[in-house]
């Protein structure tokens, strides 16, 4: 599937947003006007900035290249743009599964969870909806610069970026001309033992869409006959930085912009294609103690000022917002976007790819 | 001397009943003790029998075992581990032993500067440490492969680090300092008249070390084998950095990856089925342990008549000695230390040359205050002071009982005390936890700091009472004896004669602990949120989000501070019990 829009689904859980809306009309946090009219985007921000200002603060599991200084910024930024003095308790993720599982684990308790809001790929925020542990929120009755391509989940995930996945090589260690041409390419021969692999198969799964998966599994066979040193986004960036290895078979696009902020000698294997692209997003918890500040948080994150904080510490931000890096990258690429429909209706199917595409790269 | 050796040998150990209040508080702390060391632990096996998530309902079930066992990887990595975990051992004690008999027992000049060396490679984060063992051996880029092929024309790179005995080495080298520790206090506390008996005799100074330290120091070393060999078998980060990119798996990996996987959930019962394995392992080796404590009152040397030991002078050996522990001090702190600066400087890692040279920038520097705010500095001091005080207090209790009384079941009481060392970190973490967030609202530290205290405290009891252990198997019954017959209480002899001459000892441990906290960041990791943020996890986030510069300049500026720190201790410590 090429460059597929991500569609909306999931009508049931648009109703239980929608009767999460009332309630919390009842409640008085979105008080109604009295002759049962909605209230309009312009009436609804005033009354949830006003909301999270009572809040106070926001608990939040974010990626850790964000960096304190990066979330500092961020909140900075929020609070100029509302008028407020939110305060971020921001928490380093440096493991996606480990954050979701926690959330879990504090929600099936009956309790609060940590985090008032979480930053994840699209696979670990599945695993959060499928159990029903996303606040639905109707982003776009409050924030009209809320597209429909960042809104997913039944409305309890927003598309905060867009993630590119190439290979890489260190550019002083390789010329151009030796470059792999295609991903078929990285089975050659003339990488085996010279090559890094990422520990994760998500931008495989991408691209078994295009392959099938039986191709798909003979080529992350031929990949670990390789003899590859396997590794983590951060440590490809370090192992090919200092020479250790020239290639790696794929890293994901803001390691590489934070590398190139710092001079590195790490580039794209320009021309490989398909792209896969990857989705990260932010949700708000159920049961979460500050749900509206956390809110204003999350939808801030798509906001121009918001998107440049992200790519400024992060180096990442969405293609689907027009003017950022990511919409730049992206533009005449041929990109293999994540299936979001089938994610979302059939998660346990991209469960098993991953686990059956992690055995046979030998990263299970 | 051998009627001190007769003596010792038909002593028999007072029988103490706990009939006075005094005692009724020690066995109570004890018994607390073990309630928060046993609890996470049957968290840990409960969790091995199940499957999900914790909390989740699953019946009781033996899929994880079926997993673990019947998989032939599971045992090619017991093997592994094995390996590992003996390579380890063997490196320690090939620098350990003779560093701490050096430094103890002999005249070895600027013993200060080399006790403040050992403290302070602690503070330097292991994974740093891996990663400069990397930049040295790596085959591709490592500087001293680099120069051997330069200096000998070799056809290939002599070294490679990806194997288990680069592992073994690396660690090795990171884990000599708390061996030393733990064998240290047992040589400063020796009975010089053993020495002197030899050297009467004619025996020249290896002899005498051969024939008289080592055995008298026997229960210290293998008691420091044993901790460090369970300690090796469950460290992660240079198995992590160094065995797992080349696909060589121990237990620790697994374990991690199986609670921090990249593919789906995590996966704790299997974790949990892992852990037992490790369990296992470690508590037949605590069974070694009490069989060499249970002969512990032949090893008793410190009595209440000439204790002050005489040093042993080197002669022309001088020289070999301090080279010796140079070359122990290059490889642990020097090189690692070195490449961290290195790090430190530059905007990314790479081997240094004229062209790295000229992106010398001391911008990491300035960045580190915009990283870490205040209150990482403020938690992890107070980690610092609390953990190791609550760990030594127990620790004392807890070694007392089991050395000193003939109370039944004392040796239980010891294996409990060790059981937290047994058990992998990160299971512990999760283990504690989830109890935390189970019991809320009956015991609310979850997501405080008062968790990674409580965590911290119970992990190391097990380091507090190995090294009160040692010591006090060396302290002669004689002067409980006497201080008895003068009438003292059970309790006024562990506070004022027994505790003053472990003083050494105990505050070694103190500031061990305290260090260990400083730098454990998976039960960090595991119990952290947004208020209790240390700088141990704040460097590992800065590590994991690829931020290395940044990563070493902190860890540059940590070791300043720290080392400060142990200077101030070690002058403190001076001037309380006489030194450490």
């Amino acid at each position: 599937m090429i460059h597929e829009r991500p569609s909306e689904s999931g009508h049931c859980w648009r109703f239980v947003g929608s009767a999460w809306l009332v309630v919390l009309s009842v409640s008085g946090l979105f008080p109604g006007n009295g002759n049962a009219i909605t209230p309009t985007q312009a009436e609804r921000l005033p009354r949830l900035i006003e909301a999270a200002r009572r809040e106070g603060e926001i608990d939040f599991a974010g990626p850790s290249s964000l960096t304190p200084k990066g979330a500092q910024a961020l909140i900075a930024a929020l609070n100029k743009k509302n008028g407020l003095a939110l305060k971020l308790n921001y928490v380093p993720s440096t493991n996606y599964p480990a954050v979701v599982s926690r959330v879990i684990t504090e929600i099936q308790a009956g309790q609060a969870p940590t985090f008032d809001a979480v930053y994840l790929t699209e696979f670990n925020m599945a695993k959060l909806h499928s159990r029903g542990f996303l606040d639905p929120f109707d982003w776009r009755g409050i924030f009209n610069y809320v597209t429909r391509d960042s809104i997913h989940f039944d409305d309890g995930g927003i598309l905060i970026a867009t993630i590119f996945t190439l290979p890489v090589y260190n550019t002083n260690l390789i010329k151009s001309q030796d470059l792999p041409k295609q991903w078929e390419d990285l089975v050659s021969p003339r990488w085996k033992k010279k090559l890094v692999v990422a520990k994760y198969v998500q931008h495989w799964v991408s691209l078994s869409e295009v392959w099938g998966e039986e191709k798909s599994v003979e080529f992350l066979k031929r990949l670990r006959a390789q003899e590859p040193l396997y590794a983590l986004y951060p440590e490809i960036q370090t192992r090919l930085a200092s020479g250790e290895y020239a290639l790696a078979a794929s890293q994901v696009s803001p390691f590489v912009e934070v590398a190139r902020q710092r001079g590195m000698p790490i580039d794209y294997v320009d021309g490989v294609t398909p792209v896969p692209v990857l989705f990260d997003m932010m949700g708000v918890p159920k049961r979460s103690r500050h749900p509206n500040a956390a809110r204003l948080f999350v939808a801030f994150s798509l906001t121009p000022e918001g998107q440049a904080v992200w790519a400024d510490f992060t180096g990442r931000s969405s293609l689907f917002i027009p003017g950022t890096p990511a919409a730049k990258f992206g533009r005449g690429k041929k990109l293999l976007m994540r299936n979001m429909k089938a994610l979302v209706e059939n998660p346990e199917r991209f469960e098993k790819l991953e686990n059956k595409f992690a055995d046979a790269l030998g990263i299970k | 001397m051998r009627a001190g050796v007769m003596r010792a040998l038909t002593w028999r150990a007072p029988e103490i009943r706990l009939r006075n209040p005094g005692l009724w508080a020690i066995g109570s702390m004890s018994l607390v003790a073990s309630f928060f060391i046993i609890l996470p632990v049957l968290t840990i096996i409960l969790s091995s029998f199940r499957v999900g998530l914790p909390g989740e309902f699953s019946p009781l079930t033996l899929a994880n075992y079926r997993e673990a066992f019947f998989d032939p990887f599971t045992w090619q990595v017991l093997v592994n581990t094995l390996f590992f975990a003996l390579g380890t051992v063997v490196v320690i004690l090939f620098f350990a032993v003779p560093s701490a008999w050096l430094i103890q027992r002999t005249d070895i000049p600027l013993k200060k500067l080399w006790l403040t060396l050992l403290a302070l490679g602690i503070v330097i984060p292991t994974f740093l440490k891996a990663i400069a063992w990397i930049l040295l051996l790596s085959p591709q880029i490592g500087i001293v492969n680099r120069l051997l092929i330069d200096a000998f024309g070799l056809s290939g790179p002599p070294f490679n680090i990806y194997n288990i005995w680069g592992m073994s080495f690396v660690q090795g080298v990171i884990l000599t300092p708390p061996a030393f520790f733990m064998i240290a206090a047992a040589y400063k506390s020796m009975d010089p008249s053993l020495e002197e008996a030899s050297y009467a005799s004619g025996a020249s100074g290896l002899v005498t070390f051969i024939r008289i330290n080592f055995p008298l120091s026997l229960p210290a070393i293998i008691a420091a084998t044993l901790y460090l060999f369970i300690t090796a078998i469950e460290v992660f980060e240079v198995p992590g950095l160094i065995g797992a990119p080349a696909r060589i798996f121990v237990f620790s990996t697994l374990i991690y990856y199986a609670t921090h996987p990249e593919v789906g959930l995590p996966k704790y019962g299997l974790a949990g089925g892992y852990g037992m394995i490790v369990l296992v392992l470690a508590l037949l080796g605590s069974y070694f342990y009490y069989r060499v404590i249970r002969q512990s009152h032949k090893y008793e040397v410190v009595t209440g008549k000439g204790y002050r030991p005489k040093l042993v002078e080197l002669g022309r050996l001088r020289g070999l000695a301090i080279l010796f522990l140079l070359i122990y001090f290059t490889l642990e702190i020097f090189l690692p230390f070195l490449t961290l600066v290195w790090a430190s400087l530059v905007p990314y890692i790479q081997v240094p040359s004229a062209e790295a040279f000229t992106k010398v920038t001391l911008a990491n520097y300035l960045k580190v205050p915009d990283y870490a705010g205040l209150r990482p500095f403020l938690n992890t001091a107070l980690l610092m002071l609390i953990a190791p005080t609550i760990s030594m207090v127990f620790s004392l209790i807890l070694s007392w009982v089991v050395i000193r009384s003939k109370v039944k079941g004392r040796y239980v009481l010891d294996g409990v005390a060790f059981l937290p060392h047994a058990v992998p970190s990160i299971l512990f973490a999760v283990a504690l936890s989830y109890l935390a967030l189970a019991y809320r609202e009956f015991f609310p530290v979850y997501g405080t700091l008062t968790i990674i205290v409580l965590a911290n405290s119970i992990k190391y009891i097990s380091f507090g009472t190995r090294t009160v252990n040692g010591a006090l198997i060396q302290i002669h019954h004689d002067l409980e004896e006497a201080a008895e017959v003068s009438g003292a209480s059970k309790v006024k002899v562990l506070s004022s004669i027994i505790t003053p001459l472990l003083g050494s000892a105990l505050l070694n441990g103190w500031l061990w602990i305290s260090l260990l906290a400083f730098r454990e960041v998976t039960m960090a990791l595991t119990l952290s949120s947004p208020k209790n943020v240390m700088l141990s996890t704040l460097v590992w986030n800065l590590w994991s989000a690829g931020y290395v510069p940044e990563a070493a300049a902190l860890g540059v500026m940590m070791v300043f501070v720290l080392g400060g720190f142990l200077v101030l201790a070690r002058k403190l410590g001076e001037k309380v019990i006489g030194g450490l």
